[in-house]
């Protein structure tokens, strides 16, 4: 598992790559805990969005068994009226959630971005 | 046990921080307050910068089954002798960060530390506790390399410098993933149970642990009295001797027959073992002992206290080991300190590990074979008295063949009214940890078990 000092300059550089970086945590997918963080905007409740997302993908990986799904959950790319969301697991049992704002970037920077800088994460 | 907060829609986990003294488990749990940015850390009392009771801390994230996850972040004390404290805590944990100080001069204790408390989770009733390894002051250029405590016990391993923060967070959060695997558990056994979130709170706790005596086996292994005390206040207190005036002493005509007994060979000066607790201890096996508690402006209120205890004491006679008696006396400084005195006996919990350390198979069978008929014997027995009497390994020894409380006894206000409890299942489990932790299941305690 990376430190949290290795994820942090992690973001840090993903952070520089994408215009409009909002907020990226790292999150243990069974608690929905982050492992590190970093974000722009201090009322973006980054803890409270990760926990959330972490069921969102745990829900997910339960209609992939339910539909007897033989493949991996790789990203969820949501976009919302002002901003992208970016789910990407990172192992089975962690994930990377990023958001950024619409305005200033697309979904192809965002992933561009995270797929450059993850393997650190791993 | 995790339980549920149904009004805060939470399901409450405790991660116990457990550790040798001077480990990093209190700097670990600030590091992790201001990492977590949520809440503080209370410590109810510390002396000389160690903890004496726990530290604690909340902290609510993540989410599991559709609930927030609230964590109790408790700390132990360190020291052997405040034992009972972190055995309270550690039985109630959902999951251990184990807390090593791997520089060259730490890591022989934490093996030794990290060895007990294994044995000690193992001896718990109830579903397995699981133990994150956080090995911290990784930073000192004399960290020794982690290998063998990873190997020693196969847990997982988290590098740390718990001054900085680092690795805290990952250890906290692989603990709080340890946590939920318990919880699961629970869930699918129908034990996860609803709780007022008063009952569990830092002052409840620090009520609880206020009822508990202190581990006196661990008395021998305390500093010298050539060390400084934990908390220098000036001089020691004046013990109790034959001058203690009529009314002051109970029993009283064989207290003073016994406080001459004691009083000989003093192995030095009285030693504060908290602020305001001390301790003196005999050649001849004698200990006296002093809480803070026992501490009075005036003799009269010493005096009343005296005559409650002495009721106590009177009452549960019938299970006390003998060679004890409690004085009132000055102490020098115009208060008065109420001492109980008290002859070592060998608790069952010091006898059996003294065994264990013999690797003489023959012996090991035949003690451990009548410490369980004694555990048997000691549940019924306590079962019967009028106050509620600790019964642990540690509290409970043979005195003529029977089952005695060998102990110090509780102050009165600590004591509370005989309560109904599975004595028996408790103690036996932790004679199944001994015994298994060393050499496997046993015939004989599954035969005596009958």
């Amino acid at each position: 598992m990376p430190s949290e000092k290795q994820i942090v300059e992690t973001f840090e550089k993903i952070a520089a790559d994408i215009p409009g970086f909002i907020a990226a945590s790292l999150v243990d997918l069974d608690s929905g805990m982050t492992l590190g963080l970093k974000s722009t905007r201090p009322e973006f409740d980054l803890a409270a969005a990760s926990a959330y997302n972490s069921e969102m993908v745990k829900q997910k990986l339960k209609i992939m068994k339910s539909l007897n799904l033989k493949t991996t959950l790789e990203d969820m790319l949501l976009t919302l009226g002002d901003q992208i969301h970016l789910i990407k697991m990172v192992t089975p049992t962690t994930f990377l959630y990023l958001a950024a704002d619409r305005a200033s970037t697309n979904l192809a920077i965002v992933r561009s971005a995270v797929n450059k800088n993850t393997s650190v994460l791993v | 046990m995790a339980t549920l907060d149904r009004k805060g829609d939470a399901v409450v986990v405790r991660i116990v921080y457990d550790g040798p003294p001077t480990a990093g488990k209190t700097t670990s749990l600030r590091a992790l307050a201001e990492r977590l940015g949520q809440g503080q850390v209370i410590t109810p009392e510390e002396s000389g910068g160690r903890t004496v009771y726990f530290d604690w801390m909340e902290y609510t994230g993540g989410r599991f089954e559709g609930r927030q996850i609230r964590c109790q972040i408790v700390s132990v004390p360190g020291q052997r002798v405040l034992a009972p404290r972190r055995n309270l805590l550690l039985e109630s944990a959902d999951a251990v960060v184990f807390v090593a100080d791997t520089s060259r001069s730490g890591m022989a204790e934490s093996r030794a530390h990290l060895d007990q408390l294994v044995r000690r989770l193992a001896t718990q009733p109830g579903l397995p506790v699981g133990i994150v390894l956080q090995a911290n002051k990784r930073d000192l250029p004399d960290a020794e390399p982690i290998e063998p405590l990873r190997r020693s016990h196969g847990l997982a391993v988290v590098e740390s410098v718990a001054a900085t923060g680092e690795g805290t967070r990952e250890a906290f959060v692989f603990a709080v993933r340890l946590a939920l695997d318990r919880v699961r558990e629970q869930l699918r056994l129908g034990q996860l149970q609803p709780i007022d979130p008063r009952e569990e709170s830092a002052s409840e706790l620090l009520a609880q642990m206020h009822a508990l005596p202190l581990d006196h086996g661990a008395w021998e292994l305390w500093p010298t009295q050539t060390e400084a005390p934990l908390n220098p206040t000036g001089s020691p207190p004046r013990l109790p001797d034959t001058s203690v005036p009529g009314g002051w002493i109970w029993p009283a005509i064989n207290g003073r027959i016994l406080l001459q007994e004691a009083g000989l060979g003093l192995l030095g000066a009285p030693r504060e073992l908290t602020p305001d607790e001390w301790v003196a201890d005999t050649a001849q096996g004698w200990r006296f002992h002093s809480s803070a508690e026992g501490l009075f402006l005036d003799g009269e209120a010493g005096r009343a206290a005296l005559i409650r205890w002495a009721q106590l004491h009177a009452s549960l006679t019938p299970w006390l080991s003998p060679g004890r008696c409690i004085a009132l006396c000055e102490t020098g400084d115009g208060r008065y300190r109420l001492w109980q005195v008290v002859r070592t006996e060998t608790s069952l919990w010091k006898r059996l590990t003294e065994t264990l350390q013999t690797r003489n198979a023959e012996h090991i069978s035949a003690h451990f074979s009548e410490a369980a008929t004694l555990c048997t014997r000691a549940a019924q027995r306590w079962a019967q008295a009028p106050w509620d009497l600790p019964c642990t390994l540690e509290t409970v020894g043979a005195i003529d063949g029977a089952a005695s409380f060998v102990s110090l006894m509780p102050e009165p206000d600590r004591v509370r009214p005989a309560q109904p409890a599975d004595r028996r299942a408790r103690l036996w489990q932790q004679l199944r940890a001994l015994v298994n932790a060393e050499f496997g299941e046993l015939h004989f305690l599954r035969d005596a078990a009958g």
